[in-house]
């Protein structure tokens, strides 16, 4: 009993710490107020509010959006390209795949600023942003798709050749079928990737062009006076990712809790 | 033949997929850029807040449409206005993608840079500023070299000013910072913030340094500002080691360094003091005086920064169009606007913008009053004569006015800080490393090496432990365990 | 190929009987082409540029001078060693919290765990730097300092989820009967944590370690919001610095492909050391 009572005791101490900042956030977000900790009147003022960074939450989601396409159309194309090629080659691409995985943001997002310097192009422009991004985010649709693809029944493929279907057919009407759960979870990384994204973005980013991740940090870290105003709007956006991700959650959950109900049930 | 095909297919997937990667990228560029201008456009970069965009608050109707705005509607010509925090960070921009803009609005020292790096171009003054430009502001350009022979410029200046401390006005008095090395006093440890900018902390740091030396300088002498001027304009090794040891000591009583944060944080009474330009000491008095709290704006007895910023040219700018604009922003209705929206003072003078000093400032029987006849005055740089007419009665002595116009006293111990060589940059830049960073003593170098050798050797000993062992011990116990683990761990990493 | 144009061209009947149709198939291997190109272009020839940099003066010369002056400049140095300390410390401090919490979920019934631990993962799909916001404010709320200790705090917060999701997994997938075994057989309770399940879960441990010791080393925007005046930063910074040339300080491409060279061999040697080439089961891969 006593040891029951520690170990909840202890999960629930972690959750305070990782959900108490995040609750101070949406309780003050509802204060007319600017500051935390002097609570003035509940308002939705900083939610009227949104709209001034609306161009900042959609450059945000059209990066992850657009970037996470592209990376997960490369990254499925590598995962096939390598699982069926033989030999050095795929082991190779396989072994490259892993160095934007493990390598600092610094690095690669300073990296790519040598290569446009190289090539003579400006850094800072959407397309250096957008192959930036690409280039952390690919490695990992293909790292998410490569296991679906070890799952799958190697035979299905050759017994559609065998039944007359031409390769691409076969491709599209059998393999990815098989690895759509892989390209999908790739690809929701690839969005939380882009989305999470600071350096790179900061780095290779147009003057001018901020995503959330660079709006708040010159609002919290730099603390410039025009960004400081925008803290309190932020608050706002917080709350709305957080019962968004919440609601999420909870649904995935349900449905899981469901589909395992009826599995149950038929299996009776 | 088989082969051949099979190389031709290589190939041609090869190039569709190069091509793929090649049009994709600028495709997507247009698509999220939104469709292209067909009117026509300049880019203007400058600092972010530094033109009057609207103040949808405003009382009269004028008042609450964009400069920019404005000026679309009169030529047609669309201004896409991109902002930098520092004159650095824009010329390292300018420095990677000199075709990013048209107009730059640089610092003096910067303006200057560019103009020996050849990033910028000379061009004929638009009639506004050759009209309304004080004649201040164009004879220091003129002390610079920023005015060529042939008549044209490099820069046409649109806001100037001075450095200064902002200071709470309830709890220290002007004397409390009478000098530069006043906020070193405990009464004031965290309880300030300076910029942070190498170039803007060296200006206070220097004239820490060599404060006896300032303050013994004879103030009627013919040579005084020259003299100010060659101080400020140290930095030799030497001077900039004694600047390292002084910054060091500033640090340890600041609240902390700021990019533009300091003007909220003194309304808001987190800090007393701020290192700060003088049109961010006009802002935040105005707003102090908003929420009731009383700032003020002193400029230290040994002397201080005057600066400029100009509009500049990059060399592939559209000169016809940008010159339109910076006519327009020299118009001094215009300028008044802006001066009224930033805070900063115009380098545009003219009796409507004496008017718009007296209107704000000037009071019948003011215990002060003010000579701005070096500002104002057509003649004055040249006769040396001041003109009654352009001084000022007023009570806003220490705040907003002198913030904005510092009397002729003030503006003679105020020097231009000029661009230092590269050499001296890179010594400076290590300094400033050193000043912005924690340096370890040597001691605790060694024995933090020391302690990350030791928790490698511990790892690679952990890891290798198996085979350590295989020497020391018989076989029969060694092999058992570590094979155990291998082969669960290979199904875990699956 | 002329004379079969002819031979063709005589003889119409073999067109109409076997029309040839110009069509485009390609091999699975060849679809991996366009990510390899990719990464080859944008991976693997800016890390060869970073190399070269390095290597080379500002007038393009080959030169060991910017390793000279990095090694000698105690500031750098120490910046590097306080990186790698705080990176350590942050580890350890993520794993002495994450690993209870993952034990206990694992122990649990299998539909709350799932519960707890998507309240857990939950936070990550928050961005990451709004994340570091209400720690601050929280900070500030409670009245901690800026400083080395509120970056602490702040470096845990943000990369605890990473930490837990390794660990559990590789606990969840456990075979179970193993540690009765181990009981059986006479270990006490101790005994069957250190001998079966703590070596059991090291690749769980090695993979989260990985996501937050080498993040932690370049993740300056943590340090720059928790840091006020202290000077308290990582390497990170450095590298950046040299390369945007922030604060008014001059961009110098030279030095900071050096930094960025020192901090790969760095990482290549802690994936050494841990083997960590060979373990894909990263944090953020493993997610629902």
């Amino acid at each position: 009993m006593i040891k029951k009572f520690f170990t909840r005791g202890y999960i629930f101490l972690v959750l305070a710490f990782i959900y108490i900042p995040i609750f101070i956030l949406v309780i003050y977000s509802f204060n007319s107020g600017k500051t935390i900790g002097a609570w003035e009147m509940f308002s939705f003022k900083w939610y009227g509010k949104l709209g001034e960074i609306g161009d900042v939450v959609l450059n945000t989601v059209l990066l992850a959006v657009i970037s996470a396409v592209i990376a997960t159309i490369l990254g499925t194309l590598g995962a096939i390209g390598i699982y069926y090629s033989k030999g050095k080659l795929g082991k190779a691409v396989n072994g490259i795949s892993q160095v934007p995985v493990v390598n600092s943001e610094v690095v690669t997002a300073c990296a790519l600023v040598m290569l446009f310097m190289i090539a003579g192009l400006a850094h800072r422009t959407l397309f250096g942003l957008y192959v930036g991004h690409i280039v952390i985010t690919a490695p990992f649709v293909m790292l998410s798709v490569m296991p679906k693809l070890k799952q799958m029944d190697s035979s299905l493929y050759e017994a559609a050749l065998d039944l007359g279907a031409t390769p691409t057919q076969a491709l599209f009407k059998v393999v990815l079928p098989e690895i759509l759960p892989g390209i999908f979870t790739g690809f929701m990384l690839a969005i939380t990737l882009s989305l999470d994204d600071y350096i790179v973005t900061a780095t290779l980013a147009p003057l001018g062009y901020d995503t959330i991740s660079t709006a708040v940090y010159k609002a919290i870290a730099l603390t410039t006076d025009k960004a400081s105003e925008q803290v309190p709007i932020y608050r706002a956006l917080t709350t709305i990712i957080f019962i968004l991700t919440v609601a999420v959650v909870v649904f995935i959950n349900v449905r899981a809790n469901r589909i395992a109900k009826k599995r149950a049930e038929a299996g009776l | 033949m088989k082969t051949i095909s099979k190389k031709l297919r290589f190939l041609i997937t090869m190039l569709v997929s190069i091509f793929a990667i090649i049009t994709i990228f600028p495709l997507l560029n247009g698509v999220v850029e939104a469709s292209a201008e067909t009117t026509k456009t300049i880019t203007v970069f400058s600092w972010e807040d530094y033109i009057d965009l609207g103040d949808e608050e405003a009382e009269e109707d004028y008042l609450k449409e964009s400069i920019l705005d404005i000026f679309e509607q009169k030529t047609g010509i669309h201004v896409n206005y991109q902002t930098f925090a520092t004159n650095e960070e824009m010329y390292n921009e300018i420095k990677k993608d000199p075709t990013a803009c048209d107009i730059i609005c640089p610092s003096e020292y910067m303006i200057m840079k560019m103009r020996d790096e050849g990033l910028i171009k000379p061009y004929q003054a638009p009639a506004n500023y050759v009209k309304y430009g004080s004649p201040y502001i164009k004879s220091v350009f003129d002390d610079i070299g920023l005015n060529l022979d042939d008549g044209t410029t490099y820069a046409v200046g649109y806001m100037w000013g001075t450095m200064g401390y902002i200071y709470n006005m309830e709890k220290h008095t002007e004397e409390d910072l009478k000098h530069w090395s006043s906020i070193l006093d405990d009464k004031f440890k965290g309880k300030v913030t300076i910029k942070d900018s190498i170039r803007d902390t060296y200006i206070m740091a220097i004239a820490m340094v060599y404060e006896d030396e300032l303050l013994s300088l004879d103030k009627t002498a013919p040579d005084y500002t020259a003299k100010v001027q060659e101080i400020f304009n140290r930095a030799e090794p030497d001077d900039i080691l004694k600047v390292e040891s002084k910054l060091q000591e500033i640090r340890g009583n600041l609240y902390g360094f700021e990019v533009d944060s300091g003007k909220s944080d003194i309304v808001t009474g987190k800090i007393d003091v701020n290192f700060a330009w003088s049109g961010d000491a006009v802002a935040a008095i105005d707003e102090g005086d908003g929420v009731g709290k009383t700032l003020g704006y002193a400029v230290p007895e040994e002397g201080s920064n005057v600066w400029f910023d100009g509009f500049v040219l990059t060399k592939e700018a559209d000169t016809e169009n940008s010159l339109e604009f910076i006519d327009f922003i020299c118009r001094p209705d215009i300028a008044i606007r802006n001066m009224d929206y930033i805070g900063y003072v115009s380098c545009i003078r003219g009796d409507e913008v004496f008017d718009y000093v007296c209107e704000s400032y000037a009071v019948e029987d003011g215990e002060y009053s003010v000579d701005l006849s070096y500002f104002f005055d057509d003649n004055f740089m040249e006769t040396g004569v001041s003109n009654a007419q352009y001084v000022v009665k007023t009570d806003e002595i220490g705040r907003m006015f002198s913030a904005q116009y510092a009397d002729w006293k003030v503006i003679q111990r105020c020097a231009v800080m000029e661009n230092f060589g590269n050499d001296t940059l890179v010594t400076m830049n290590a300094m400033w490393s050193r000043v912005k960073l924690i340096t370890l003593s040597p001691l605790a170098i060694i024995l933090i090496v020391v302690a990350i050798v030791l928790c490698v050797a511990l790892i690679i000993v952990y890891k290798y432990k198996d085979k350590i062992f295989k020497t020391k011990i018989p076989k029969k116990k060694s092999t058992a365990k570590p094979n155990e683990f291998k082969v669960i761990s290979k199904e875990e990493i699956r | 190929m002329k004379p079969e144009e002819k031979v063709i061209k005589k003889e119409p009947f073999i067109r109409e009987y076997k029309p040839r149709k110009l069509k485009f198939t390609f091999s699975r291997q060849q679809l991996c082409i366009p990510y390899a190109l990719f990464l080859i272009m944008f991976v693997i020839f800016p890390l060869l540029l970073v190399v070269y940099y390095a290597f080379t003066g500002s007038d393009g010369s080959f030169t060991f001078n910017n390793f000279a002056e990095f090694f000698t400049d105690t500031t750098k140095i120490s910046t590097l060693l306080i990186s790698i300390l705080v990176a350590l410390l942050v580890t350890v401090i993520c794993l002495l919290i994450a690993y209870p919490v993952a034990y206990i979920l694992s122990k649990m019934k299998q539909s709350t765990a799932f519960v707890l631990l998507l309240l857990f993962i939950t936070p990550m799909w928050i961005n990451f730097v709004l994340r570091a916001m209400a720690m601050k404010e929280l900070l500030s709320l409670i009245g901690i300092p800026l400083g080395s200790f509120a970056n602490i705090i702040g470096l845990t917060y943000d990369f605890l989820p990473f930490m837990i999701m390794p660990i559990y997994s590789t606990l969840i997938k456990m075979d179970k009967s193993l540690e009765e075994a181990a009981a059986d057989l006479g270990a006490n309770k101790f005994q069957v944590f250190k001998d079966v399940t703590l070596p059991m879960s090291m690749p769980g441990i090695i993979s989260g370690a990985m996501m937050v010791f080498l993040p932690v080393m370049s993740c300056y925007v943590i340090t720059d919001t928790f840091s006020g005046s202290t000077g308290f930063s990582v390497i990170g910074k450095l590298i950046a610095w040299s390369f945007l040339g922030e604060n008014g300080t001059l961009t110098n491409v030279n030095g900071g492909a050096t930094i960025a060279l020192v901090m790969l061999v760095i990482m290549f040697l802690t994936m050494l050391l841990t083997g960590g080439f060979k373990n894909n089961n990263n944090a953020r891969g493993t997610n629902l």
